[in-house]
């Protein structure tokens, strides 16, 4: 524990970004007990720029921008943290049978593998939003994580097959004891890093797509949701044109942005800490 | 026998994926299918009843045949080049392909052409050099780009560019005061509509190219060959080309391949907010009209496309790094 | 035994130092050697790992590189220094005049390039050769180190066994007619079998060539086969020169008197054997005065306090106070 904080207070860009995360993560939790979401809509106020009473301006009928971010950071942060769980569980799942078992279940699972890494994840994700209706956080961090688990099960599986090469396993074997569980063991502790690290990159990459399928009006089971407001401004309301827009427009993008930051030079922190190689 | 091999995967892969985005359009939600059918219905003025029979011809959903048999038909369909109907645009899906695809591979060759080849040689010269003016320029540019996702730089390039600036227009591939062909107004044209989504794919992508080649570039550098081959007293260019180079891009050119699977998924945002007709914005109307028709069948493409460029990616790589050839 | 057909060095290492700069200081693995090659002969540089001979080696071609720097010496070849030339003139003068083989040479080919071609590449950057000739002459030399030119030359480095890469390397080496050849540990990593069929191409080559060759080896069995003349290396320096049977019957300094003593060989008793007590100092924090002192049993006070000067005697060199010493210590019939 203290080490990570040495380490983070020497890296100042990895303290940067947890103090972002940090941010955004009081912001999903607290940040709607604080602050109401503004339902008035009042034409004449539209899109202003921010101001004393409205931090980040107004949208296109006059609501309050910044309650709109705040309120739109838990459900956007929810299903990522949700997709990343269900990826990892279903990456370490398939992987794990896959390096153990052997055979031709491994072959076929590992040609399963090959198609969800060949075939491009958001089109497919798209068609599946067409298709099914998403209507809370779960269903929908499903439908992130059932096409994002392929690369981390081949991490997984090979992380297996070398630890299964090691000579303690035929050492094993020949006392008798059940390889599968010593792997196991062994393996937990090996890949807990790199979980580590994955998990706030895939969380980065949930946001991501999340926020570009909502963009296209597909789940649209919360309006005060990011991707949801940049589809408003895009697309309906004309915010792209309109000059005074461009705080309306740039709340949003500002959210994102500032969020994948902030996971970036933390990732990089945590990579430093798990990999003392990389401590300069 | 190795390729046989691979084209065999590259084959099986595209089958799963087939079957696999057909039984997902089979098992639509019922009233899904219901509303597809209401709104055949209302675009072309028949009954409810037709407009079923019609929606369920779209999709190759006939109740009174197996499921296999309605598989084999669309699969026989695909193989004979037809990809389907599009309900929205009322035409083959072939045709609005044909408009499509050339707007998708102008801006997207174009883009991967220049940061590719730009990104790679900032990489080798960072790695040959060191230390760097480009060293902080370009780790810059990379982390930048890969906070901003793809959809919001190509919302600040258009808002700044097109919509303040006026530098660039803001929709369609050409302008409609130009006579399509070979004439230097529409070529001029046609540069400009697509400037921004190419310049949106090179920012996206030169950072990844050059942060790649630097990392395998020094990595070759480390090895013993490079040293023995200095002590040979090979000359500088030698080395560089022949040595350093031919070893160093092996990475890339596998990820060249897997960059075409992303750069086609990116492009259904980025051609949507830029009105560029290409396959992407098809498939991004497509997707919000609920035309399955037409999805279905852009999918496929994309995914054989893909598939294929990963294909030849693998055999290309094969016939470079002669120990993945006779090794295995 | 020695071939000197002049007496003249073709080599002069003068005052060599190589420094090497990492963030616990600054290191200096080859200290102010100063060391004659002469044309023809077969020198031996034996030191433990860590001795610095290796970076010797690469000194010598001014093949040093980051975090190490030359920091003083000259190395004379033909009389002109090494560390004058221009880059183009070094990059000529390397692999035509003094080529250097490393220490195991598995990997010291690009994995994509036939053999064949990089054999061309090494000759058209020095000389402007047609190609057959070029491959004409690789062949006889392949044959030379007992290989099949038909099977080698179309193969990529990875579809030849280590030992086989050993051996075209070698050849590689000589495909430009240096005048001084320079082997890292040629023998290291290799079976003991390999080991005696390589030593064995190698004294074919001298035969035949005239070729001096340089070894650097921590191996004094292969010194006893193949050198005609030894230096011995210890932390940097060099603490011993002379012919090789002085250097084995009649040692002069107490470290080579030591690894003599240490080296086990498959006739006579292991207890007879002794090894050297102690380990090689630490670079950063090296004993005053003689640096073998701490695992000396001839030390005195003046060993801790005073560096010892080199003594030149006729045709052998020895830097140790107590020389006289260790050299009547040496007992009747030691082999």
């Amino acid at each position: 524990m203290k080490t990570s904080w040495r380490i983070l207070r020497r890296n100042p860009r990895a303290l940067l970004g947890f103090v972002i995360l940090l941010g955004f993560g009081l912001m999903a939790t607290i940040g709607p007990y604080l602050i109401k979401l503004d339902e008035d809509q009042n034409f004449a106020e539209r899109f202003q720029a921010p101001s004393l009473s409205h931090l980040m301006g107004t949208d296109y009928v006059g609501r309050d921008v910044f309650a709109q971010i705040i309120y739109g950071s838990r459900d956007v942060l929810i299903v990522a943290v949700l997709a990343a769980i269900l990826t990892i569980l279903i990456g370490v799942f398939i992987g794990a049978i896959s390096g153990l078992a052997g055979g031709p279940l491994d072959t076929t699972l590992m040609m399963l593998v090959n198609v969800i890494l060949t075939v491009p994840s958001f089109p497919l994700m798209l068609i599946i939003a067409s298709m099914f209706k998403v209507t809370n956080p779960i269903s929908y961090a499903l439908l992130l994580a059932i096409w994002s688990w392929g690369g981390l099960a081949r991490a997984v599986r090979s992380q297996i097959l070398s630890l299964k090469k090691r000579e303690f396993i035929e050492a094993a074997r020949v006392l008798g004891l059940p390889a599968g569980h010593i792997i196991f063991r062994q393996l937990l502790p090996n890949i807990t890093p790199y979980l580590a690290i994955n998990f706030i990159s895939i969380m980065r990459h949930a946001i991501t797509a999340s926020v570009g399928i909502m963009m296209l009006g597909l789940v649209p089971y919360s309006s005060s949701n990011w991707g949801m407001m940049l589809n408003l401004a895009v697309f309906q309301s004309g915010a792209v044109y309109t000059p005074s827009a461009i705080f309306y427009l740039l709340a949003p993008i500002t959210a994102i942005c500032l969020f994948q930051l902030g996971g970036i030079f933390f990732a990089h922190g945590l990579d430093e800490l798990m990999n003392p190689r990389l401590r300069s | 026998m190795q390729i046989i091999k691979r084209i065999g995967i590259a084959v099986m892969t595209l089958l799963l994926v087939t079957g696999l985005t057909f039984v997902l359009v089979h098992n639509m939600p019922g009233d899904v299918f219901e509303v597809i059918a209401y709104r055949i219905a209302q675009q072309q003025s028949i009954t409810y009843e037709e407009a079923l029979q019609q929606a369920r011809a779209i999709i190759h959903y006939d109740p009174n045949v197996p499921l296999l048999t309605q598989f084999t038909e669309y699969a026989g369909g695909l193989l004979r080049g037809d990809l389907g109907k599009s309900v929205i645009f009322q035409q083959p899906v072939n045709k609005i392909v044909a408009e499509a695809v050339p707007w998708t591979v102008f801006v997207l060759s174009v883009s991967l052409l220049i940061s590719f080849v730009i990104g790679t040689l900032a990489g080798m010269v960072m790695a040959w050099k060191r230390k760097t003016f480009l060293d902080p320029i370009v780790t810059t540019i990379s982390s930048v780009t890969d906070a901003i996702p793809d959809y919001v730089t190509a919302l600040l390039l258009m808002v700044i560019f097109a919509v303040n600036l006026r530098w660039f227009p803001t929709k369609g591939a050409y302008s409609s005061s130009t006579i399509p062909g070979f004439n230097l107004p529409f070529i001029i044209s046609v540069m400009k509509h697509g400037a921004l989504p190419i310049f949106v794919y090179i920012l996206q992508g030169f950072g990844g190219w050059a942060l790649l080649m630097k990392g395998s570039a020094v990595s070759v550098l480390g090895e013993d060959y490079i040293m023995a081959a200095r002590a040979r007293g090979l000359k500088e260019r030698r080395i560089i080309t022949n040595y350093l180079g031919r070893n160093a891009l092996l990475p890339s050119v596998t990820a060249l391949a897997m960059s075409l699977g992303g750069m086609l998924g990116g492009s259904v945002l980025v051609e949507t907010v830029y009105a560029y007709p290409g396959l992407g914005w098809f498939f991004g109307q497509a997707v919000s009209m609920r035309d399955y028709g037409l999805m279905q069948g852009l999918f496929f493409l994309t995914a054989t496309a893909v598939i294929t460029a990963n294909l030849l990616a693998d055999l290309i790589y094969s016939r470079l790094d002669p120990r993945i050839r006779t090794g295995e | 035994m020695a071939q000197n057909t002049a007496n003249e060095p073709i080599l002069r290492i003068r005052d060599l130092s190589v420094e090497f700069t990492l963030r616990q200081g600054t290191l200096r693995a080859v200290d102010h050697v100063h060391l004659d090659v002469l044309p023809g002969e077969l020198l031996a540089i034996v030191g433990e790992s860590g001795s610095g001979k290796s970076t010797l080696g690469y000194g010598l071609v001014n093949l040093v590189s980051s975090p190490g720097q030359i920091a003083g010496g000259q190395v004379i070849y033909k009389n002109q220094n090494v560390f004058d030339l221009s880059p183009e003139a070094l990059r000529q003068f390397r692999w035509k005049e003094v080529a250097m083989v490393f220490q195991a040479a598995q990997n010291a080919m690009n994995p994509v390039m036939r053999i064949e071609d990089q054999m061309v590449d090494t000759v058209q950057d020095h000389e402007n050769r047609p190609r057959a000739e070029i491959l004409k002459r690789a062949t006889e030399l392949l044959k030379l180190v007992r290989l099949q030119p038909e099977q080698v030359l179309k193969a990529y480095p990875h579809e030849l066994s280590g030992g086989m890469r050993q051996r075209v390397i070698m050849a590689l080496s000589l495909l430009l007619n240096p005048r001084v050849l320079l082997l890292d540990e040629p023998t290291t990593a290799l079976d003991v079998v390999t080991q005696a069929y390589l030593l064995d191409i190698l004294l074919d080559i001298r035969a035949k060539f005239g070729i001096t060759m340089v070894f650097m080896t921590h191996d004094i069995s292969i010194v006893a086969k193949v050198a005609d003349r030894v230096a011995v290396m210890y932390a940097g320096q060099i603490v011993e020169t002379g012919d090789v049977n002085e250097i084995f019957y009649r040692p002069h300094h107490p470290y080579t008197q030591g690894l003599i003593q240490a080296a086990p060989s498959l006739v006579g008793d292991l207890s007879d054997k002794r090894p050297v007590p102690g380990s090689p100092p630490d670079l950063f924090h090296l004993p005053t005065g003689c640096r073998f002192h701490t695992r000396c049993s001839y030390a005195t006070d003046i060993c801790r306090s005073t560096q010892p000067t080199t003594t030149a005697l006729d045709g052998h060199t020895v830097a140790c106070h107590h020389w006289e010493q260790v050299l009547g210590s040496n007992t009747e019939g030691s082999r």
